[in-house]
């Protein structure tokens, strides 16, 4: 947290988090085809605290909004701002949940939560109780000693989530973390999260596809278009708190749901298209 | 049918060999074959005991364990000359491309020549004995070594990288927590096929004329027409393949169950 304060905004006016300006990414086709433009001139600000759900068609960039932020990729053109510092490669102050866990299959569930603290050098007897605690906070106490392989996929993203959390990032960056479950893990999975962003009040960019999944987390869902990815719709999600499933019947749920659900099936559309276009 | 199915896995597995040895046996007791072709099974057995304990006044009773060391001792060097020497270097080159575009094209042009025909050179070089045999088996076994750890350390899964690295892990840190550990299995299947590799070349090293080694005696008991011999060299040269890799699994998932954490 040091760095938003060396790095106040001069103007005095908030500082952004995160901050995308006029950001392009175009990746080169290895065999020799047309270079494709993932993102183009793509303006995006999240403040501390907010958790944008990200939103739009596969294809449409999504990921690559993420691997910029955690510094995986760098942009073409444009300008990626962590508290208004350019952001040059990953570090253990943006934790990052993937898709499919990336957990270390040869460590065992409390040995992948400690990956981070050993690499920080922080003091075994300090980050073992830690440990301990995030590992209980996501139910998997009596799962220490197993290997990653051994637990199902709910319980491996509760296992990569922990291990993200236990370096305490002021910034949590998601990849469509529950894409892989099943509806009634999913929303157990999203009610643990949201209690414990409530709690901590990380900045938190969350990747999904699904319409629900982002209305119910973010407070900021951020809808995009099709390849080359731009800002479609920037909606504020200030539904009633605390979020658990009955939400997913409250009538102004249904409703923005249904807005942003024929929003997104517009740009699918319009992806479908263009791609068969190309083929 | 059904009793065939229900036969436990060894059951199955030595039910081959069961009717080879019947068949042999019947075949070289009717006198179907002339005994210097291929002598009973029961006389390759004999054979076998007399070599490894002793007990006849024939010249090899006894010496199993003298050549055994020998064999051994040529062994144990050259798999540990090519596993000093691959695993290094597979690592650096599969770690770094750049290094890797410069050494990577010249081992693998010179890997298509067969390790036998570096023998001529190597008696050149080191002479009859334990040098050539150290050498060849060194060769033999590097390529399948350095090659199964370029391969493992290259194709990490990037998304672990990813993942090591915005824990905090530094690229010297990753190397040693992720990429190691990762490719541990592909250099652990590379270093089974060298060490097999090296009981190949080992035999061919002493081909050229050593006085010992279990190698050395198979030749030489072609010059003396010992059919038993050289069945009963076979089947423990075979053997010792066998229990040498069983011992390096051991050895190594021991390692594996004090990885870096």
């Amino acid at each position: 947290m040091t760095r938003s304060l060396q790095a106040a905004s001069p103007a005095g006016t908030e500082q952004a988090k995160i901050s995308l300006r006029n950001v392009s990414k175009q990746y080169v086709s290895r065999a020799g085809g047309l270079p494709t433009n993932a993102i183009e001139r793509l303006s995006l600000d999240i403040r501390e605290a907010d958790f944008v759900c990200l939103i739009g068609p596969s294809g449409c960039g999504k990921s690559t909004i993420l691997n910029l932020i955690a510094g995986f990729e760098s942009a073409t053109s444009g300008e990626v701002l962590l508290d208004g510092v350019p952001i040059k490669g990953p570090g253990p102050d943006r934790g990052v949940v993937f898709q499919d866990g990336a957990l270390f299959p040869w460590l065992s569930v409390l040995d992948n939560v400690c990956y981070g603290p050993r690499r920080l050098g922080i003091a075994r007897e300090r980050y073992l109780a830690e440990a301990h605690d995030i590992l209980d906070q996501v139910g998997l106490r009596s799962f220490v000693h197993h290997l990653p392989a051994e637990l199902s996929g709910g319980m491996k993203q509760r296992l990569a989530i922990a291990r993200a959390l236990i370096n305490r990032p002021p910034v949590l960056l998601m990849d469509e973390p529950f894409g892989a479950l099943d509806p009634q893990t999913r929303v157990l999975m999203q009610e643990m999260l949201f209690k414990i962003w409530e709690r901590d009040n990380r900045t938190v960019l969350f990747i999904t596809h699904d319409v629900e999944e982002a209305l119910f987390l973010g407070t900021r869902v951020v809808v995009m278009s099709s390849r080359p990815g731009r800002v479609l719709e920037d909606v504020r999600a200030d539904l009633p708190r605390p979020r658990d499933f009955s939400l997913l019947m409250h009538p102004e749920f249904v409703k923005v749901k249904a807005q942003l659900f024929a929003l997104v099936r517009e740009q699918t559309i319009a992806a479908t298209a263009d791609s068969a276009g190309v083929e | 049918m059904t009793k065939l199915d229900r036969l436990p896995g060894i059951g199955k597995a030595v039910t081959l060999p069961i009717v080879i040895l019947i068949i042999w046996a019947l075949v070289t007791g009717k006198g179907l074959i002339p005994s210097y072709a291929l002598p009973s099974p029961d006389t390759v057995l004999r054979t076998l005991v007399d070599f490894i304990f002793g007990g006849s006044e024939q010249s090899f009773s006894g010496t199993f364990v003298t050549h055994f060391l020998q064999s051994l001792y040529r062994v144990v060097g050259g798999f540990a000359c090519g596993t000093l020497l691959g695993v290094p270097l597979g690592i650096m080159l599969g770690y770094n491309r750049k290094i890797g575009a410069f050494i990577e094209p010249t081992i693998e042009l010179s890997r298509a020549i067969p390790g036998i025909c570096w023998l001529p050179l190597a008696l050149v070089w080191f002479g009859i004995g334990t040098g050539t045999s150290i050498f060849l088996i060194m060769l033999g076994s590097f390529y399948p070594i350095f090659l199964s750890t370029l391969g493992g350390v290259r194709y990490v899964n990037p998304v672990l990288l990813r993942a090591g690295r915005s824990l905090g892990a530094t690229e010297p840190s990753l190397l040693y927590t992720i990429i190691l550990p990762a490719a541990f299995p592909s250099i652990l299947s590379g270093l089974r096929l060298g060490l097999s590799y090296s009981w190949i070349y080992m035999v061919l090293g002493e081909f050229t004329g050593v006085n010992y080694g279990l190698g050395a005696l198979l030749l030489q008991s072609r010059d003396t027409m010992d059919t038993p011999l050289i069945i009963a060299l076979m089947a423990l040269i075979g053997g010792l393949g066998v229990i040498s890799d069983r011992i390096m699994l051991l050895f190594m998932s021991k390692v594996l169950k004090m990885e870096v954490k």
